[in-house]
């Protein structure tokens, strides 16, 4: 009774396993985790300078232009405004109206502007008097006299802003008006998707309107790949799904295995997003392709009888499963935590499929059911494994000379053109495009704005908010200039001689004061510095500010020790450089223990089986001739290697059964299922994915068909 | 018939020369100047013509400024001269009623009668507040209160 009950246990117990995970998934909800998040692709520093250049670009600032100059134009424009503005979290932009940093400039207006004059005597007080007066009684114009620099002594050596006016109202030349606000948003993306909403509901009252925030890019950019992971996901479920159920035409094996590859995902998200708090959500979707490789474990089981007969362990999978497991753990070793998210993924996703087809699915009591074809497939021509492989050593040697690397990983990201056309057209219009971002650091405040003025002498037209701040060195000299200058003096003429000019004498009391010729240097906080409205932020001891530099001024200003490359291209070659060492010892020990595998398993027949491995491989590297490959090409390359190895140990059986070829040929076509389907992706990690195990499983079919393969001796 | 009424009330305030009178207060001096004259609007320029005590025109264009007299023509651009732009500017859009252009100089308050306009840090070291009073719908007082404690009153009279 018991046997008996144990026994129905067994045959449901895939539908209870998926029951119970499907639970755990609900109440963990470890999709919750998975973002895309591009500083997966990054490491250490590099990291938390490309966060850093994240909080500063110009991600809280929305930029609106609309279109036209003419009066209608204007009345929607500000009527735009308005609506805008009266959003809590939208407000209306302007350094020049940030009232701390006015007052900062009125305290020390003495300091941050040039003195026309070297010296008091320099003046004639009577004369420049009498001129004032004449201007104010005579001039047509309103004369506006400074009661507290009568003489026009200060001359403002700030730079114009480039940007025109028209109608009190900052335009775009040729376009129309325009516009900046500040978002205050916080870095959740539930508030990030609710503003956007929010600004798309008013926009969308206006016509032609051009807006731009780098929200947009969050918001936009994550919907478009949240709904790409899904479409794929459903794509590959269904392409797979109506294979797996021709191929098998067993129905009851069909049910069992689709609750296995969607209990082996599940597991796989439970404990990846257990060990990481971000997920990339470019492993989630490499892990439903994951599956097609996992399944292969199922057909060869399936294909050679071990689930109708009692046939015991079946050693060739093993092998397979052991070394495609040990090739994905020795890349999970490089501290990359993209690659070492997938790796881990598939790790676990792997392993969770084969133990169930290996070990429960003999006990689900499956009936065999013959494939279509018993015909073994026979090529019109064959071609030697020697000739492959020295086709194969040519490629590669070529490559290691041409093969062109794609180092930009916002090439990776999803190329969303209606936003990066809108960024360009007002990068442009701001004189802003092609400016390069640095991260500028300093040991403290003081030392910040020096290093920031120093870039600013070296690139006169770079944008250095912070080089607007008055440092150390500039108060000191110009201390000591305005006690040479001798305002005290000054200041005792203007009282006297303003009274026999017919000023009121009280008028000019406030002139040249001494609280603004010798205030105490500016105690800078980084509270005060943020209030200010600058952009600073403070990493372990330094300070860090950004400054955006002309491109034929960059190698100059990255020379200096103070500097950082901000732009994500060189983040991630750093990072890249950081695991390089890596990269290389396990990707050579995973090379090696592919080869090792082979040579142990295929023993006289490594050469064929090594074919496997070289050629898929060479062919992506000619297509590396055309296209630079980035780092998921390079990955995607181990993987197919990891693939290329099982077919190499299938290939080997010493009588290639009807069966093995069977088994070879459906699992060559789930797994370009699997992954071709992310071909259909505008992200370009998943088409670089695709393209590549295209290319590759081409490769190994191609082999399948056309290589000769060695006679059987004991037959 | 109606119609008719709005185009000639139409054309009437875009062609109409309105007349004012000016008061500037020179705190320093402590001294009233006054002058009268008319002002004309349209969409590109405003013209002030003062007749008394002198005849002088003072044109405020999109880019320039220029000033004659009798026997004289002096011309400035913006750039050279950026506080005539402002003050074209405040003109005009006091005149025009259309306060929300000034939203990044000024602070705007209405009340009955009155508008208030505070000024914003941009132009604060130049104009401290702007008052604008309404006696009937076409008379005006516009008193612009300025930081050194000046006072330019102009009042409109038709």
């Amino acid at each position: 009774m018991i046997k008996l009950q144990l026994k129905h246990i067994i045959k449901y117990s895939n539908i209870l396993i998926f029951a119970l995970v499907v639970a755990i998934f609900y109440i963990v909800q470890p999709y919750k985790k998975f973002a895309v998040d591009i500083s997966t692709m990054l490491t250490g520093e590099n990291k938390v300078f490309y966060n850093m250049s994240q909080k500063f670009d110009y991600s809280k600032t929305l930029l609106i232009s609309k279109k036209g100059f003419s009066k209608e134009d204007l009345k929607e424009f500000l009527k735009l405004k308005k609506e805008l503005s009266s959003h809590p979290l939208i407000s209306f932009n302007n350094q020049l109206n940030n009232k701390n940093y006015q007052e900062y400039k009125k305290q020390y207006k003495m300091y941050l502007n040039e003195i026309k004059y070297k010296n008091s005597i320099d003046i004639n007080v009577n004369k420049e008097l009498q001129n004032i007066r004449n201007k104010m009684i005579q001039s047509s114009m309103y004369f506006n006299l400074n009661k507290e620099d009568p003489f026009g002594i200060l001359v403002n050596s700030s730079n114009k802003s480039k940007l025109n006016m028209k109608n009190g109202q900052l335009i775009i030349k040729d376009f129309g008006y325009f516009a900046v606000f500040n978002l205050d948003v916080k870095a959740t993306e539930k508030d990030r998707v609710k503003l956007y909403n929010e600004i798309d509901k008013i926009l969308k009252n206006y016509n032609e309107v051009k807006a731009f925030s780098v929200i947009f890019y969050f918001v936009e950019n994550s919907l478009k790949i949240q709904n790409d992971v899904r479409i794929i996901i459903l794509a590959s479920m269904l392409l797979l799904g109506i294979l797996y159920l021709v191929v098998l035409r067993n129905l009851y094996l069909f049910i069992n295995v689709v609750l296995s590859l969607a209990t082996s995902v599940i597991i796989g998200q439970l404990i990846i997003t257990s060990i990481y708090s971000h997920v990339s959500i470019i492993a989630l979707a490499f892990s439903t392709s994951i599956t097609s490789v996992s399944i292969d474990y199922m057909f060869h089981h399936y294909l050679h009888n071990y689930y109708n007969k009692k046939l015991g362990f079946n050693k060739e999978v093993f092998y397979g499963y052991l070394t495609t497991i040990t090739a994905f753990s020795l890349i999970a070793m490089i501290d990359y935590p993209l690659i070492r998210q997938i790796s881990i993924f598939s790790v676990v996703s792997l392993t969770v499929a084969y133990v169930q087809f290996a070990f429960v699915y003999p006990h689900l009591g499956i009936k065999h059911i013959e494939p279509y074809s018993k015909e073994n497939f026979k090529s019109p021509f064959s071609i030697k494994g020697y000739k492959i492989i020295i086709f194969t050593i040519v490629i590669i040697i070529f490559a290691i000379f041409n093969s062109k690397f794609d180092f930009d990983i916002k090439h990776l990201d999803y190329q969303n053109k209606k936003l990066i056309n809108l960024e360009n057209f007002f990068k442009e219009n701001l004189s802003q495009s092609d400016k390069r971002m640095v991260l500028i650091s300093g040991n403290n405040i003081n030392s910040l704005i020096a290093n920031a003025k120093l870039i600013k002498e070296k690139d006169k037209d770079a944008t250095v908010p912070v080089a607007s701040l008055l440092s150390q060195s500039e108060f000191i000299e110009k201390r000591a200039n305005f006690e040479q200058f001798n305002f005290e003096k000054l200041k005792q003429e203007l009282k006297k001689e303003s009274v026999k000019v017919g000023f009121k004498e009280s008028f000019f009391a406030k002139s040249y004061n001494k609280e603004y010729i010798y205030p105490n240097y500016p105690n800078y906080t980084l509270d005060m510095l943020n209030k200010l409205g600058f952009d600073v932020i403070k990493y372990e001891d330094r300070y860090i500010t950004f400054a955006m530099i002309s491109p034929d001024k960059i190698e100059d200003v990255l020379d200096f020790d103070f500097t950082i490359n901000a732009q994500t291209r060189i983040l991630f070659i750093n990072s890249l450089k950081k695991v390089y060492g890596q990269f290389a010892i396990f990707g050579a020990l995973t090379f090696l223990l592919i080869i090792a595998t082979l040579a142990i398993v295929t023993k006289k027949r490594f050469l064929q089986a090594f074919t496997y491995i070289l050629f898929p491989m060479s062919l992506i590297l000619i297509y590396s001739f055309f296209v630079p490959l980035n780092i998921m090409h390079v990955f995607m390359m181990f993987i197919v290697l990891a693939i290329g190895i099982d077919y190499g140990i299938y290939m080997n059986e010493t009588n290639l059964s009807h069966n093995t070829t069977l088994a070879i040929i459906y699992s060559l076509i789930s797994t370009f299922a699997g992954f071709g389907v992310l071909i259909i992706s505008d992200i370009n990690s998943l088409s670089s994915i695709a393209i590549t195990a295209i290319i590759g499983i081409s490769g190994i079919l191609f082999l399948l068909i056309f290589q000769k393969r060695i006679k059987n001796n004991k037959h | 018939m109606k119609i008719f009424l709005i185009i000639a009330l139409f054309s009437y305030s875009l062609f109409a020369s309105i007349e004012f009178k000016e008061t500037r207060y020179m705190a320093a001096l402590d001294f009233d100047k006054e002058r009268h004259g008319v002002l004309d609007i349209t969409d590109k320029l405003l013209i002030l013509k003062y007749q008394e005590p002198s005849v002088e025109t003072i044109t405020y264009s999109q880019t320039k400024i220029s000033i004659k007299t009798d026997d004289d023509l002096k011309e400035y651009t913006f750039k050279e001269y950026p506080q005539a732009e402002y003050m074209g500017l405040i003109l005009r859009t006091i005149i025009n009623e259309n306060y929300n252009s000034l939203d990044n100089m000024f602070e705007v308050t209405k009340n009955k009668d009155e508008v208030i306009l505070t000024s914003l840090p941009i132009i604060s070291n130049m104009v401290e507040y702007i008052e604008i009073k309404k006696t009937n719908k076409l008379k005006k007082t516009i008193i612009l209160f300025m930081t050194n404690s000046d006072k330019i009153t102009i009042e409109t009279y038709n």
